[in-house]
């Protein structure tokens, strides 16, 4: 019967509430070239829902991933896609020390805060941070880039991933912060 | 090339299966396919729409085909709908006992002790610790004071000196901003130290902080544990306030021990939190599987249940065609099976009554070809024949019989024999004599029975059988008759004829001797004897002499019967012909004659000489029949009669008339009913009237008289011409 009732829930779940204090927004982003790197700065605001905060003081490891993209616009269809990469940060809750690790899984770099919105802060804050390689060669001169950052939910447990994909509470994403190339 | 049902049956249980292990093996925590969860999920869902899309579909067109009443249909939906509630039932009850089982073992994960152990171990792992961080923190404040009495140059040797006094990994010396001031450390290949966060800075302002940290710096393992250290942040006095920042590793054991604690709690709380998410997971991935697995099994049974229906369906549509009719119809065999069997049986079956249907055919070919044969036999014989049933009921005539009998036999088909003397008045002699025939005798029997027609008297000879079926059963009776009343007369007439010519031979011949006798005997002695002799003996012999010319005068006329001259045919205006003959009787003859014709009546083809006896004779028969006055009265006109048309005409007197009783052999020769005439008068009309295809008769309806009834032939082309 439960299962039934959550079902329903589960359908019946606006996919977005219409008034809300959490979610994530990129406020600002840059993109410059370092030899044959690109290196990304960027001011991002992580507002986590309650749902989320208790799921990591259980011990719920979330991942966060910021999608970077140079995308040229098209007449038809949606806008072509040039390259793109992802910086995956990991965010987990230790009982026993009772602080947050922040695991850069690109750059395989962690760090510890004793307090949640101490590591947000770390995590908003992208300073000369190297995507990947390899860098695109040239730079379009009609693209434009976008980033964006999302709760990666494919990493969390097995067993949240039917529930995340349709709450509200879960599908956390902000919109895509986008600028010009400069060329 | 078509792949069998079969096999795309079992390739379609094969992917399932292959889905539903891999989803299953997904579920585990330890498990690669852990990431590959949600697609899983996923494509089984799909799946599961994909056959629920085409069980709907086998549903829609079972229920098309059960309403369109097609064949097999209702065998299909019953052992669908059995299939169904066969399979469906197990399952539904292995399902609800599977989620009960499954959401019991799942609570069975959590218990109140295990969540006391679980806290009380992590506490106790923290009183450990923390007794080791306030020592730590004690040493740390001890060396941050005596940092502080160290002059400015020298504090960096200091620094490195007391961290391997105090066992730090690490000594920093920083700003009261988080600036480095000064860091010393044991690792040679130290980069960059260990910063603390600024909140970090702004709690250890007061009294100093102290906590466990996981190892800062590069992961050497993403999803192992890093190594624990106790980082120590206390206020330095110097000139401006400062902070000493000390990094103690803990030892080695009790880093594992810690870790371990650590771990097991965390994972503990972790699925304290997906408690309710494992079983809303785990019961989808059940009602996956069961869905799953339920569809493919309904979407197999229908394919099934097609192909065990499909040999059903074509029998029935098989046994539609040869019940309409088409023996022709051949089913293919489709499988080697019991249904195979049947399928073979049934061509055998239609094959049989296909040449058993032809071989009837052919013979009712064969009897249509009899009756059509038998029916032109019978169509153009000149006997009649009539065939009754076993309820003695008319069943069949030919022409003949309908023209002897004067009857439209389809007004009478089916009835009674008593309906065609209710029809036909003057049959009811006829059917009775048949009647006591049928009812007497089962053999052969013959009569000669006569008819009054309205054309005149009829002899026919009638021959009856009955019709006897091959077990001897009475089926029924067949009568023939022929009209022999022309051959009946036509013998009449030949011997009378021959009497008539031996009469006129035999007593001709004697009498002119008789005469000359009798004249000589009056010559020879009338001188001999006495006046009283002579007077007797002259009476004697006029009487002899008169008698002998009256002899002569009938044997005359019964020559002038038996040698009727050949007939001289010509057209013939009738009522001219009429007017000629009644202007030769005068009033004063004795007789009155009103004659009444339609006008244009049709010529005849007649001889007018014999025609003018036929009338003379007719008028005649009046005056010697009548007193004077005798009134006589002549009509014609034309009527239709088998087939052809007829000149009637009449000629009538208000005599005395004929008895019923003798009106039979009135136009036999030597017949009267009068005093005088000799008796061939109405039988030498009959004669002239019969040798011109004609036929008369007494009108047995006049009662005024006598009334003759005269029926002659119209020519073809007169027939055209009185229509027109």
């Amino acid at each position: 019967m439960r299962l039934i009732v959550m079902l329903m829930g589960l359908c019946l779940a606006p996919a977005w509430p219409a008034e809300r204090d959490y979610g994530f927004r990129v406020s600002h982003a840059s993109l410059a070239r370092e030899g044959e790197v690109l290196v990304l700065n960027a001011a991002i605001d992580y507002r986590f829902s309650p749902t989320l905060v208790e799921a990591l003081r259980h011990g719920v490891p979330l991942v966060l991933s910021v999608d970077t993209c140079l995308r040229r616009p098209r007449r038809a269809l949606w806008d072509e896609t040039l390259w793109c990469r992802t910086l995956d940060f990991r965010l987990q809750y230790y009982p026993l020390a009772r602080v947050y690790r922040v695991v850069d899984e690109t750059h395989r770099f962690q760090r510890s805060f004793p307090r949640l919105d101490a590591a947000l802060a770390a995590l908003g804050r992208l300073e000369a941070i190297a995507l990947p390689p390899p860098a695109p060669p040239r730079l379009p001169r009609q693209g434009y880039v976008t980033v964006q950052v999302r709760l990666n939910i494919e990493r969390l447990p097995w067993a949240l991933r039917p529930r995340a994909w349709f709450s509200p509470d879960w599908r956390l994403r902000s919109d895509r912060y986008r600028w010009p190339l400069s060329g | 090339m078509r792949i069998p049902l079969s096999l795309g049956v079992l390739a379609l249980f094969a992917v399932i299966l292959v889905s539903l292990h891999l989803m299953s093996s997904a579920t585990q925590a330890a498990s690669e396919l852990n990431r590959w969860y949600s697609w899983l999920l996923l494509v089984n869902g799909v799946g599961s729409l994909l056959l629920l899309g085409l069980v709907g579909a086998n549903i829609w067109w079972l229920v098309r085909q059960f309403r369109k009443r097609a064949a097999g249909s209702r065998l299909a939906l019953k052992m669908v709908l059995l299939f169904v509630f066969l399979a469906l039932t197990p399952a539904t009850i292995v399902f609800y006992y599977s989620f009960q089982f499954l959401h019991r073992s799942i609570d069975s994960w959590f218990d109140v002790e295990i969540d006391r152990a679980m806290d009380s171990s992590l506490e106790l792992s923290k009183a450990a610790l923390d007794q080791r961080m306030r020592t730590l923190l004690r040493r740390t404040r001890h060396l941050a004071e005596t940092l502080s009495q160290v002059p400015a140059e020298v504090r960096v040797i200091e620094l490195d000196r007391l961290r391997a006094r105090s066992g730090a990994a690490e000594l920093t010396l920083l700003t009261r901003q988080g600036g480095i001031v000064a860091v010393t450390s044991g690792s040679t290949d130290l980069i960059l130290p260990s910063l603390p966060d600024i909140s970090l800075l702004a709690l250890a302002r007061r009294s100093g902080y102290v906590g466990l940290d996981p190892a800062p710096g590069p992961v050497a393992d993403p999803r192992g544990a890093s190594a624990l250290q106790i980082r120590v942040l206390v206020p330095v006095a110097l000139e401006e306030p400062h902070f000493l920042q000390a990094l103690y590793p803990l030892p080695r054991r009790l880093n594992e021990l810690a870790q371990t604690v650590e771990q097991a709690y965390a994972h503990y709380q972790q699925m304290v939190y997906l408690r309710q998410s494992l079983k809303f997971s785990f019961s989808l991935t059940l009602g996956l599987i069961l869905s799953l697995s339920m569809l493919a099994a309904i979407w197999a049974a229908f394919l099934s249940i097609r192909r065990i229906v499909a040999p059903v369906k074509m029998l029935v549509q098989g046994t539609r065609a040869v019940a309409q009719g088409n023996l022709d119809k051949r089913l293919p065999i489709l499988q080697k099976d019991d249904m195979g069997f049947l399928v073979s049986s049934f061509n055998t079956m239609t094959a049989h009554l296909a040449r058993a249907r032809d071989e009837a055919e052919r013979s009712r070919r064969e009897v249509e070809d009899q009756r059509a044969y038998l029916e032109t036999v019978l169509g153009h014989l000149s006997s009649g024949v009539l065939t009754l049933n076993e309820q003695t009921r008319l069943k069949t005539a030919n022409q003949a019989a309908e023209r002897i009998l004067g009857i439209d036999f389809q007004r009478v088909r089916g009835q009674p024999l008593r309906a065609l003397a209710e029809a036909n008045p003057e049959l009811g002699d006829l059917v009775r004599r048949i009647r006591d025939h049928l009812l007497e005798r089962d053999g052969v029997w013959q009569e000669e029975i006569r008819i009054d027609a309205q054309d005149g008297q009829k002899v026919l000879l009638c021959r009856g059988s009955c019709l006897l079926g091959a077990d001897g059963r009475r089926l029924g009776a067949v009568l023939v008759f022929d009209d022999i009343t022309t051959l009946v007369q036509a013998q009449k007439h030949a011997a009378w004829s021959e009497m008539a010519r031996r009469l006129a031979h035999e007593i001709k011949n004697p009498l002119t001797p008789i005469q000359l006798a009798a004249e000589r005997l009056q010559h020879k002695l009338g001188p001999q004897v006495d006046e009283r002799g002579g007077q007797v003996l002259e009476r004697s012999t006029r009487t002899i002499v008169q008698q002998v010319e009256a002899l002569k005068d009938m044997v005359n006329a019964f020559s002038e019967y038996a040698r009727l001259p050949k007939l001289k045919r010509q057209p013939v205006d009738l009522g001219i012909l009429i007017d000629e003959v009644v202007t030769l009787y005068p009033p004063t003859a004795g007789v009155e004659i009103a004659v009444d014709l339609p006008p244009a009546l049709p010529r005849l083809e007649a001889d007018p000489l014999r025609l003018r006896q036929v009338l003379h004779n007719l008028i005649k028969n009046a005056l010697e029949a009548g007193r004077p006055p005798v009134h006589v009265e002549i009509g014609a006109r034309v009527v239709e009669s088998q087939g052809r048309s007829w000149l009637e005409w009449w000629v009538s007197d208000d005599g005395p008339g004929i008895e019923p009783q003798r009106a039979r052999q009135i136009f036999d020769p030597y017949v009267t009913t009068k005093s005088k005439g000799t008796g061939l008068g109405l039988a030498i009309v009959r004669k002239i009237v019969e040798e011109h295809g004609g036929s008369i008769r007494l009108d047995p309806a006049w009662r005024q008289g006598a009334r003759f009834i005269i029926r002659l032939p119209i020519a073809a082309a007169n027939q055209e011409h009185s229509h027109a």
